[in-house]
């Protein structure tokens, strides 16, 4: 089998990859929203396991091909050669493309800092730091796998 | 004697890998949690670290960033403009350099790498992988949070469902020490599929180079995002680059290009660049005319390196002494706190829709069975389970006295939710006056930091059951049941 025939491959199993990805994405989200609009006890034992089990077989479907996947890329491991592209002399000019990037990062930066800065100060003082401590030093048993 | 130096020299960790060793010490210095078997309960957690380490790890010391944001959601709106402002601060700043080298489960990825096994290298199958993390970044952080925090209940989708970091760090950790042995009381269908996802993700991990951090890792994929404006990382200069790509073929992320949001900016493409067009960004370099960096005096930059190097191990070892000795040894109530004792007495202050009340009731002296639930408003689980203790305080009301304290951190958030969800329900809201975080009355009844924790007092105030994990109506029915048999 030729390098290009195995990438071939490997590059329309990643295509059918991605949307059973997609598929198994939306059918999660759909069972996450039946649970959330099942009325004023969203969490009843029964209503979960039901949800659970409709959706089990996209999702285990999902985790198959992704180890499928991962089988595949390991047997055919193809040779990840990239076309020849067209090396360019060192010491070259900045286009200015590259320097109107540069001036778009800057600004970018100068924004996001005074955003950061601005919540991190509105949100330190309004006493959001206590909400964070008081979730942080009790043991969080949902996120640990014990609740 | 030669072949045994060079050996030796091989083993001797690279300057990245002795990083994120030390990150990883400090993050979770409190190393007395671990002798102990519970969690720091210091200020200091109500800062989040960069990288992945769950809180409830019995050595952090610091919050986890996703779990704070997952959080936020369900809390006030000002913890979420102060953890959205960390940040962003965190994203400007380094990007993903915090990925390669400040992140604990980023090391412990790299050491299950390095277990010699046939390795999976990068192809177009990784490349589809690597944007599984931003659906679970949408989905499991912002969607599932979101949509829960509408009906105030907390969910931290992503902690919940998927971080083998809180399995690891904080379920095995505290699991594995003896006195949470009442811990296994809580193990359900939930542990085992997080202990299912963190041993797929340990393997995966064994196989592909950093398999979390390049297809699941949410965190990752937030910071990738700001890769490219991040003040601290890696770049490409232009001006040098003559497109040969041995960057992209020699590095084991799925990169288009150095520096995008693939990147974790470790600096291996360095080494393999034929004309260090790679470089660090925010680090001021003197080049000489031919574009080599020059690198100044030799003696001050050893001066510097040594004096750097003892301060921060100096850091380290001061930050674990001081969490070990400011940490209080945990004292187990003498009296009190097992089933079969009485039940000790003690006022709880009554609150209720209009707020925190001056009446006070003793649930020793209630004369009926008594459920006492300790909750909070930032617990999921406690949340989800009030509805279960309103229904037996409705049916059982003239034999049962449900009373639920809570915690008395962020008390004041109570009045407001027991108003919304719980106006004329016969359930009696408490708070506890006691110091300590969690409360006097919380501690003395045998509480270890785990929330909902329910005690169950016979008509005589003595404890029948004790409870440390969240309960359906059945699970109550049937204590009262064999209660009023009895």
């Amino acid at each position: 089998m030729t390098n290009e025939t195995k990438m071939r491959i490997l590059r329309i199993y990643s295509i059918l990859l991605g949307v059973v990805i997609v598929i198994a994405a939306i059918c999660l989200m759909a069972g996450c929203l039946s649970i959330y609009n099942s009325g004023d006890q969203p969490y009843s034992r029964e209503i979960v396991a039901e949800t659970f089990s409709k959706i089990a077989i996209p999702v285990f479907l999902c985790i198959g091909m992704i180890v499928l996947g991962f089988v595949l890329n390991f047997l055919l491991s193809p040779a990840d050669e990239k076309k020849e592209k067209k090396t360019v002399s060192i010491n070259k000019e900045l286009s200015e493309a590259d320097l109107l990037e540069a001036k778009r990062i800057r600004i970018s930066r100068y924004c996001i800092l005074g955003v950061a800065v601005l919540f991190l100060v509105y949100g330190l003082a309004t006493g959001g730091i206590a909400d964070v401590l008081a979730k942080a030093i009790n043991i969080c048993t949902e996120c640990i796998g014990l609740g | 004697m030669k072949n045994f130096l060079e050996k030796c020299k091989r083993l001797i960790p690279s300057k990245r890998k002795i990083i994120q060793l030390y990150c990883a010490l400090l993050f979770n210095a409190n190393l007395k949690g671990f002798v102990q078997g519970n969690i720091y309960k210091g200020n200091s957690k109500a800062i989040c670290m960069p990288g992945l380490n769950c809180y409830s790890c019995p050595g952090a010391v610091t919050a986890c960033p996703l779990g704070s944001l997952q959080g936020s959601f369900s809390a006030d709106r000002s913890t979420l403009f102060y953890v959205g402002g960390i940040l962003l601060l965190y994203c400007l700043m380094f990007g993903r350099l915090i990925c390669g080298w400040l992140c604990p489960f980023g090391l412990i990825q790299e050491l299950l790498y390095k277990i010699k096994t046939p390795k999976l290298k990068k192809g177009p199958i990784t490349r589809i992988l690597s944007y599984l993390k931003y659906v679970i970044l949408v989905v499991f952080v912002f969607i599932i949070p979101i949509a829960y925090a509408f009906k105030d209940t907390p969910l931290p989708g992503f902690c919940k469902y998927i971080c083998p970091a809180g399995t690891i760090e904080g379920g095995l950790g505290l699991l594995s020490n003896a006195v949470n042995e009442s811990y296994f009381a809580m193990l359900g269908p939930i542990f085992t599929w997080k202990f299912l996802v963190m041993v797929s993700i340990v393997v995966a991990c064994i196989f592909a180079f950093r398999a979390f951090c390049r297809f699941i890792c949410p965190l990752g994929a937030l910071y990738g995002l700001f890769n490219k404006i991040s003040i601290f990382g890696v770049k490409v200069d232009n001006s040098k680059c003559i497109n040969c790509d041995k960057c992209i073929r020699h590095c084991k992320m799925d990169v288009h290009h150095v520096g995008d949001q693939e990147c974790i900016s470790c600096g291996e493409c360095m080494d393999v660049c034929p004309t260090n067009a790679i470089q660090w960004k925010g680090i001021l370099r003197k080049e000489d005319p031919a574009g080599i960096p020059v690198t100044g005096n030799k003696k001050m930059r050893t001066i510097t390196r040594a004096i750097s190097t003892v301060l921060l191990i100096g850091l380290l070892v001061g930050a674990i002494i001081y969490y070990w000795v400011t940490t209080p040894d945990y004292v187990k109530p003498d009296v009190g706190s097992e089933v079969g004792d009485a039940c000790i007495s003690y006022d709880v202050t009554i609150v209720d829709e209009t707020g925190i009340l001056t009446e006070t009731i003793n649930p020793t002296t209630t004369g009926k069975i008594t459920i006492i639930n300790f909750w909070g408003t930032w617990c999921g689980p406690c949340v989800k389970e009030l509805p279960y203790f309103d229904q037996i305080a409705t049916n059982y009301g003239d034999d049962v006295v449900v009373l639920a304290i809570h915690t008395s951190t962020v008390a004041d958030t109570a009045p407001s939710y027991i108003a919304e969800h719980y106006p004329d329900s016969k359930v009696i809201f408490g708070k506890d006056d006691g110091e300590g975080f969690n409360g006097a009355f919380y501690s003395a009844l045998g509480g270890r930091d785990t929330y909902p924790y329910t005690v169950i007092l016979d008509e005589q105030g003595v404890i029948v059951k004790i409870f440390v994990n969240a309960l359906h109506y059945e699970d109550l029915e049937a204590v009262v049941e064999e209660e009023l048999k009895n």
